[in-house]
Parts: C-alpha cells; structure tokens; sequence
C-alpha cells in the first residue's frame, strides 16, 4: 500500500531524527506480523516474543543504513528471519528447510507445522476478537463501514477514498475514525482480559 | 460539565488524529503532536496496538498475538541507545542514493574535492553573471540618456521626482553613500552629477550584493536565493 509505505518512512524519518516514540508506532504497528513471522521459525511462544523483540532492537540499531529503497517492512522482515535463525543456530536447533516469503508470511498459519504452539485459550481469545471486529464491522453505517474498508482492505490514501465518496478528505478522515472508535469499543474488553 | 465537554471533545481530537498519523495521513505538525502525547499516554500506544490489530483481521491475518505487546520492552531498551545515525539535514542521503560511507577514503577525499570545486565554479560563474548585467544595466542606462536627451517626455523619472520632492531615495542615497552630498532636502545641482552619483552608488551596492552572493554559493547556504532576489528587486 502506496499509504501505508509513505506512513512508515514518516515515522522513520521521525526516529532518525531522535524521535523514539515514532519507533513505539512502528513496532505497534508491525509486532503481530513479526511475531506471526519468527512463530514459523521457533516453537516456543516466550521465545517467539524474546527474538521479536531481538529483531525490533537490531533494526533500531541499524536504521541509519535503512535506505528506503524497499519498503520498511521489507527491511525488518529481513531482520526478523535472520534473527530467527541465528536463534536456531545458536540453540543447536534444525533451520527450516527454506524461508517464509515475505508476502505470505501473513499467511502462516496456512503452513501446516511451522505454526506457534497454540493453547485453546489462545485460539478461542483469536477467534473471539475476530468474530466480534467481523460483527461490528457488519453493523457500522454504510458510509464508516465503506470508508474503513477502502482504507485498511483495499490500502487507498485518504484522498482516494475522497474520490470515490465524493466527499471532502476531513470526512472520510472522520468517517474512518469513528468506524475503528465503533469497533474499538467492542474490543478493548476482550484483549484487557487476555494482555499480559 | 462544559470543562468536561472540553476535554472529552480534546480527546477525541487526539485519538482521531492518532487513527490520521497510523494511515500516514497526518501533517508533520499533527504526526509531531501526536508522538509527543503517545510518548507520555501508555493508553494512546495500546489504542495504536488495536487500531492496527482491527486492520490486521480486516486484511485476513490471524489475530494470534492479540493479547501480546513487545512494544513495552522494545521501548525499555532503545531508551538508552543512541539515535540511529543521521539527522533531518541529511535526509536526502538516505533515500535511493548510495552512502558516502559505502566509499573507500580515496573516493570519499576525491569526491569532497569535486564537490568543493563545483562549489567555486557555481560562485564564479554567478559572479560574473551578476557583474555582466551590471556593465549591460550601466549600458542601457546610457542608452536611455540619450533618448532622454532626444524624448524629454522620456526623462529620468528619478530626477523628475527629485524636482517634486519625491525622489524614489535619490536624495537617501546621495546622503547614505555619497559623503559630497549630505543636503538631504536640497535639489541636486544638475541632473548629470545626480546621475552620476546614484550610479556610482547603485554600482557599490552591485558589486557588494555580488561579493556576498558569490562567498554564500562557495558556502553552499540557503541564502543565496534571497540574495537573488534582492538583487533582483533591486535591479527593478
């Protein structure tokens, strides 16, 4: 997403200029995917979160060699799987037998045996929030519902999204807002019950 | 409940401009206020974490990590490193253009002397530009005397209004810069000594707009365009 990758290079050039909230955004915004990711390479679910956050460390630490010749996530997802590995490596453990590609490392669960160790609590929680963000999505106004969609599902820019509304940018800016406020709301009690 | 209102209405404004920053919509005004706040608010960073776990199952990834958030430690121990490198001056180094520092010592000394050379050749160059266009102002300036001489309806509007009283800064300058001239009010004795005064001082301004231009170029400061255009509105 053209968006998506201008958001991310906004946030990184932030940090380089010693921002480091804007790096608290960035692994916000990326740990479940990254976690998701080493979770293909290493079983153990508190080892999963240790390397992750390896990764978030060693990408911080060399982001001043982070070009922007390819997108951000692209980069760090680099990191992460060689992190995931020296991991293995140094715990005497077999490395996979080849790499999860970057694009469908959002799709790993598909992978048979490569999946974190699930407990059912787990999964029942997963299912749970993904069952109540489908339902209040289904429930939303035609207007939030069509304003979130084309902005996280289809990746269109703001202005974009004006276009196709054929409304002015600050409403489809307001319209995503309280579709994800809408959503939020439902949410929140479930992951307070589950956070660590 | 008005001061309630207020800060109810505050911070939904917050929040909103949070949803702005993570879609990569916000202003560098905006995007700024915003990191300022999520660094104080851990509950603006945990409302960041689940605006973007609602986009990750909107996009069809699984939500196993909902519960989940490395963020804290990740933040634990960056807080003592040092920034990453480089600072917004050298923003353009970083983007699609091959670092300096991937260069061996003698293409890096090689190439800081091209560029020092590039510099003096732009400051030179605009120099005698400027130094040119003075010689063809002085030029054309004589050329209008001549039509004056010819066209009195065409006369020198400075010495006309010099007459009136209103001397576009003739009589400032003959005063600021000329030290034969220090009769503020009084008329110029003859038209040809005005002339040739406000030239005289018009082409001391030239050359030290021109000098400063030249020595801010070799510089490589973000001043030379005002420069420009001052002595542009000047010429004028």
């Amino acid at each position: 997403m053209a968006a998506d990758i201008d958001s991310d290079y906004q946030l990184v050039n932030r940090v380089k200029q010693g921002d480091k909230s804007a790096y608290d955004l960035l692994v916000l915004k990326y740990q479940n995917r990254i976690l998701g990711l080493v979770g293909g390479y290493v079983s153990d679910f508190q080892e999963v979160q240790d390397v992750a956050q390896e990764a978030f460390i060693k990408a911080y630490r060399a982001l001043d060699k982070f070009r922007g010749e390819s997108a951000f996530y692209t980069w760090l997802y680099r990191i992460a799987v060689n992190t995931a590995k020296n991991h293995l490596t140094s715990k005497g453990r077999r490395l996979p037998e080849s790499d999860i590609d970057v694009h469908d490392s959002v799709f790993i669960e598909t992978i048979p045996n490569l999946r974190v160790v699930d407990t059912p609590e787990r999964n029942l929680c997963c299912d749970e929030i993904e069952q109540v963000i489908h339902n209040v999505i289904r429930s939303l106004p035609y207007e939030l519902r069509t304003a979130v969609m084309l902005r996280e599902f289809d990746g269109l820019s703001y202005e974009e999204i004006a276009d196709v509304m054929d409304c002015p940018v600050g409403t489809v800016r307001s319209r995503i807002f309280r579709a994800r406020e809408a959503i939020d709301r439902e949410v929140r009690p479930l992951l307070r019950q589950g956070r660590r | 409940m008005s001061e309630n209102d207020a800060e109810n209405r505050a911070k939904e404004r917050l929040k909103e401009s949070l949803s702005v920053t993570m879609d990569g919509q916000a202003s560098e005004l905006e995007l700024r206020r915003v990191l300022a706040d999520v660094s104080k608010q851990s509950s603006l960073r945990e409302l960041a974490g689940r605006y973007q776990l609602i986009g990750d199952t909107l996009r069809g990834q699984r939500a196993e990590f909902a519960d989940v958030d490395i963020s804290k430690n990740v933040r634990a121990a960056i807080a003592q490193e040092k920034t990453p490198g480089f600072s917004s001056a050298n923003e353009s180094e970083t983007t699609g253009r091959a670092s300096l520092s991937k260069k061996s010592g003698s293409e890096r000394v090689i190439h800081k002397l091209w560029s020092s050379l590039g510099k003096m050749a732009v400051a030179a160059s605009v120099a005698g530009a400027v130094i040119i266009g003075v010689r063809h102002t002085n030029t054309d300036h004589d050329n209008l005397l001549v039509l004056n001489e010819n066209e009195p309806q065409y006369l020198n509007r400075a010495l006309q209004d010099s007459q009136k009283g209103n001397d576009y800064g003739v009589s400032h300058i003959l005063a600021g810069n000329n030290p034969n001239h220090h009769d503020v009010d009084g008329m110029p004795d003859s038209p040809t000594s005005v002339r040739s005064s406000a030239e005289q001082s018009t082409k001391e301004r030239f050359y030290t707009y021109a000098l400063h231009h030249a020595e801010l170029s070799a510089i490589g400061s973000g001043q030379t365009a005002l420069l420009f255009a001052r002595l542009a509105s000047f010429d004028h």
